[in-house]
């Protein structure tokens, strides 16, 4: 094999003339020019401080591409310990060049194999125990770095007769962009000391280019998909949604592909002519195809590690080529399970090993064992028509599409299949399949005719012609030209201000809030929650990421902004401290159980509460918020002995009567509750008028007809001046107040929910007398009204803070008074009706 | 390149074959399994750039033993990895 120490002696310049060096030197770096720019203005990887980075290598690339061949490793080696300073500043980076270079030196130790393989044992068992007990920030970098490379490093050194250059060993361990990506693709040594320059160098940097532009436009795919497109969990309740969910969940993977391709792109910027990552996964025909297609530097390091040394292992012992394939397979998805895991200990810090994921995992390794025992037995392959092969190919395409999006959300959503098999179970489950099966149909269809055009063009020669150096400079430089001009500040006037402000949202990265706030979904995106603690240089040219963590305390840490009619809602996912107590919002962005399912479980009587930030529970930890409490004391004093009961929270501070009719409408309802319990306080007519006044001003529909009635009442239209619309409003307040009451009415109606009305008003917060005049519009709105104004006699030292959220010892008894209510008006809990 | 693992432990093929008379097989072999021409199958190509994958290997190896009678310790790809090297080595063990 000729690696980096033979290859640096000879020149690498190719056959070109200094002027032509020099032409498609300066063409390449305006084309990086240009992908700073789009990387710039798009916020690409902005968390990652990736910006930052894309300078320092495209620096370093200008340099690099004109040092005599012999030099540019030891370059590479230096800009990237550089690269890892800069981005974790000294200390974090002197620890991992440190604890790095202790690793490296013991391979170089001249003593047996045996004793060094000891020692890196012994060294990684220390750093194992000092990862679990001391939780310091430059550990996901350190162990993305060392965690699978010194695996494969030790093993394919031990065939070398002498050891690698120095330069050659940092440049693997210490790899340029590793420093701002943590997930990175498993590169095998072998491979990056052959591949070093191994055709001409200016081939290499352009195919660098493409990549890192294609790694581009995954991420905005992911981007779009993600904040556009996948349905949120409250939407999964028919089949069709339940499809297009599964269909976006696996496409959010383009997040991994994306970053993938931008790192061995850029490593071809320094020679590294490492093969591709991934190949067009999404068209995968079979299980098999699949494995081969994604994250394939995966895949190479599964079969060079585990599945080769068990198939031949067992081939020499006399097993059979099947039992030799099968038991390879197996082996490899049991270490892929396995080694998850490992990688999230050293990204994140945890061990997580689930039982759902070993059955998923071995479930797959299953049919890629099965498949490839079919693949291996096929002796000849039958004669078909071009028509039948190209109908087979599209259905086993769009089937395998259809099965490993199944996967996906069941290995990244938790009790998906529960979800599933809830919804079949539904009368209309009938008419949602047939619609889904239509759709598979016409991909089926239009994937026979594009394979046909396909092979009709193939068949008479034709074919896509390669694009040698200067079209593909062109073609990239038109596309990013394009890309840089729209995405300027001034191109806004160009377009409508509503295109203009949805485009300048998707610049800024929409999604970046939700990461910020520790969303989660699903292993990939769990893994890239890694946050890069940035050293202080890099911090100051990023200001904006400071500002936002300093930003990030009481509400803002918890919520994110929403549509205009939600205005603001709870982060799903989020598990966090709010004031010094525990606060976790679950998948559906409700203060409640993660375990809460959206199909209600048979025998359960669900009560749905609804309201502002004390039925949030501001101030008190998860278990202490009276929804909680009074849960537990209607199923602990056995109200009813044949149902369970379910208390969910739908409480979400900063919102009002107008959104707490959009939660409702969008929320509550999915969930089957049998009673609603609506709780109102002295804040009730807030945002009354605002809010439909916003509506109106920005062209939106209101959200029933009562609130249009009154709109037209009060002679209000959306091309006049929002200020004057919110004027004609106002007068309108008790009306408007109503038509929201008789609209959660009516939906409580329409899905035979009870609407319970309860006023919960808050001591020394005023408005007196206002329980006079919102008992009387929610009673004519149809509602069972409640009076809770006595729940606190006592209100001494149930207000420790300066706002009006009651401590632990307050919701005890709001939930006190809760139970009251019920054992006295049993027409809240109409038990027999959810039989 | 030294294969310890395979060094250590010759086993010695039932069917002598010669160098060439592996060539050939390998490459009818590769041809039929990547349904590809003979003619694109270079004998000092790695064998894994002509896009075969884990799986295929497995089965052409395997089925290179039961032609030779021989079982290989462990994946002979990872130190002869084109078809001239891992035939004159298949040779070398058959002592032809």
């Amino acid at each position: 094999m000729q690696d980096h120490s033979v290859k640096s002696q000879s020149s690498g310049l190719g056959s070109f003339t200094a002027s032509e060096r020099t032409a498609r030197f300066l063409l390449l770096l305006l084309e990086l020019v240009l992908i700073s720019a789009v990387v710039y203005l798009f916020n690409i990887e902005g968390r990652r401080h990736f910006f930052q980075v894309l300078c320092v290598i495209v620096g370093g690339f200008a340099i690099h591409t004109w040092l005599p061949m012999r030099y540019r490793l030891p370059f590479f080696a230096l800009l990237s310990i550089a690269c890892v300073l800069f981005v974790l500043g000294v200390a974090n980076g002197l620890w991992v060049l440190g604890i790095g270079g202790l690793l490296i030196g013991i391979c170089y130790l001249p003593i047996g194999f045996g004793m060094r393989l000891a020692l890196l044992i012994a060294a990684g068992s220390a750093l194992v125990t000092a990862r679990f007990h001391m939780p310091l920030p430059f550990w996901p970098v350190l162990g993305s770095m060392f965690m699978f490379r010194l695996i494969i490093y030790v093993h394919d050194c031990r065939r070398e007769k002498v050891m690698p250059s120095l330069a050659s060993s940092i440049s693997y361990f210490f790899l340029l962009p590793n420093a701002c990506f943590p997930l990175f693709p498993v590169v095998d040594y072998k491979t990056f000391r052959k591949t070093w320059y191994d055709e001409d160098e200016w081939e290499i940097y352009q195919r660098g280019v493409t990549w890192i532009v294609r790694g581009m436009v995954h991420l905005l795919l992911y981007r779009y998909i993600k904040s556009n497109l996948v349905p949120s969990p409250y939407e999964l309740v028919d089949i069709p949604h339940i499809t297009v969910f599964m269909v976006t969940n696996y496409a959010l993977y383009l997040q991994v592909s994306g970053q993938f391709h931008l790192i061995t792109g850029l490593l071809h910027l320094f020679g590294f002519n490492l093969p591709r990552t991934h190949h067009l996964f999404f068209l995968a025909s079979s299980f098999s195809d699949i494995w081969r297609r994604i994250n394939i530097y995966w895949k190479d390091f599964m079969a060079k590690f585990f599945f080769f040394p068990m198939f031949f292992g067992l081939r020499s012992r006399g097993a059979t080529l099947g039992f030799a394939l099968v038991s390879g397979v197996y082996c490899v998805f049991v270490c892929t399970w396995l080694l998850h895991s490992w990688q999230t200990f050293w990204i994140l810090g945890r061990f997580p090993l689930t039982v759902n994921d070993m059955f998923l995992w071995l479930g797959v390794g299953t049919c890629v064992a099965l498949n490839a025992l079919v693949d291996a037995h096929r002796t000849t392959q039958r004669k078909r028509s071009l028509w039948f092969a190209a109908l087979s190919l599209s259905v086993r395409t769009v089937g395998m599409f259809g099965l490993v999006s199944l996967f996906w959300s069941c290995w990244t959503q938790p009790g998906f299949l529960v979800s599933i098999s809830g919804v079949l179970a539904k009368p209309e489950a009938g008419r949602g399949l047939f619609v889904v099966s239509m759709w598979m149909l016409m991909a089926i269809v239009v994937g026979m005719l594009l394979i046909l055009l396909l092979r009709w063009q193939s068949a008479r020669g034709e074919k896509l012609p390669a694009l040698d150096f200067r079209a593909s400079v062109r073609l990239h430089m038109a596309g990013l030209g394009v890309v840089v001009v729209f995405a300027l500040p001034w191109s806004a006037s160009m377009f409508d201000p509503e295109i203009a402000r949805t485009f300048a949202e998707f610049q800024a990265d929409p999604i970046e809030a939700e990461v910020a706030g520790n969303q989660l979904l699903g292993y990939y995106e769990d893994l890239n929650m890694a946050a890069i603690q940035a050293g202080p240089l890099i911090s100051s040219f990023s200001p904006q990421d400071e500002t936002r963590r300093a930003q990030a305390h009481g509400f803002y840490k918890i919520s994110r902004p929403a549509d205009m009619y939600q205005e603001v809602e709870l982060i799903p996912g989020i598990a966090t401290e709010l004031d010094g107590s525990p606060f976790t919002v679950n998948q559906f962005g409700m203060r409640d159980r993660t375990s809460l399912t959206l199909l209600k479980p048979a025998g359960t009587f669900r009560i749905a509460l609804v309201g502002s930030s004390i039925v949030m529970g501001y101030g008190v930890s998860d278990d202490e918020v009276f929804g909680r409490v009074f849960e537990n004391r209607l199923n602990s004093e056995r109200i009813d002995r044949t149902h369970r009961f379910e208390v969910l929270n739908f409480g979400v501070g900063k919102q009002w009567a107008p959104h707490r009719l959009i939660t409702i409408g969008r929320k509550v309802v999915g969930f089957e509750p049998d009673s609603l319990f609506y709780f109102a306080h002295q804040d009730e007519f807030r945002e009354l008028a605002s809010h439909p006044a916003q509506l109106i001003a920005n062209k939106l529909e209101l959200p029933s007809q009562h609130l249009k009635d009154i709109a037209v009442t009060a002679n209000v239209t959306a091309d006049m001046a929002p200020g004057a619309i919110l004027s004609r409003l106002q007068p309108y307040e008790s009306d408007l107040l109503s038509a929201v009451y008789k609209t959660i009415v009516d939906e409580c109606r329409d899905h035979g929910i009870v609407p319970v009305w309860i006023y919960l008003p808050i001591p020394n917060a005023g408005g007196e007398k206002l329980a006079e005049k919102l008992i009387p519009i929610a009673t004519s709105a149809g509602f069972i009204v409640c009076d809770l104004s006595d729940w606190a006699p006592n209100q001494d030292g149930l207000f420790p803070w300066k706002e009006p959220h009651p401590n632990a010892r307050g919701h005890q008894l709001i939930a006190d008074a809760l139970m009251r209510m019920v054992q006295s008006n049993p027409s809240t809990l109409p038990l027999t009706q959810s039989e | 390149m030294p294969n310890e693992k395979l060094n250590r432990r010759p086993a010695t093929p039932q069917t002598a074959r010669s160098a060439a008379e592996v060539q050939q097989w390998m490459i009818s072999q590769l041809a039929e399994e990547l349904k590809i021409d003979r003619e694109k199958i270079k004998v000092d190509q790695p064998i894994l750039s002509f896009g075969i994958d884990s799986m295929q290997i497995v089965v052409v190896v395997a089925k290179l033993e039961d032609w030779l009678g021989f079982r290989f310790p462990s994946n002979p790809l990872e130190d002869y990895s084109t078809i001239e090297e891992l035939s004159q080595y298949v040779a070398d063990m058959s002592g032809k």
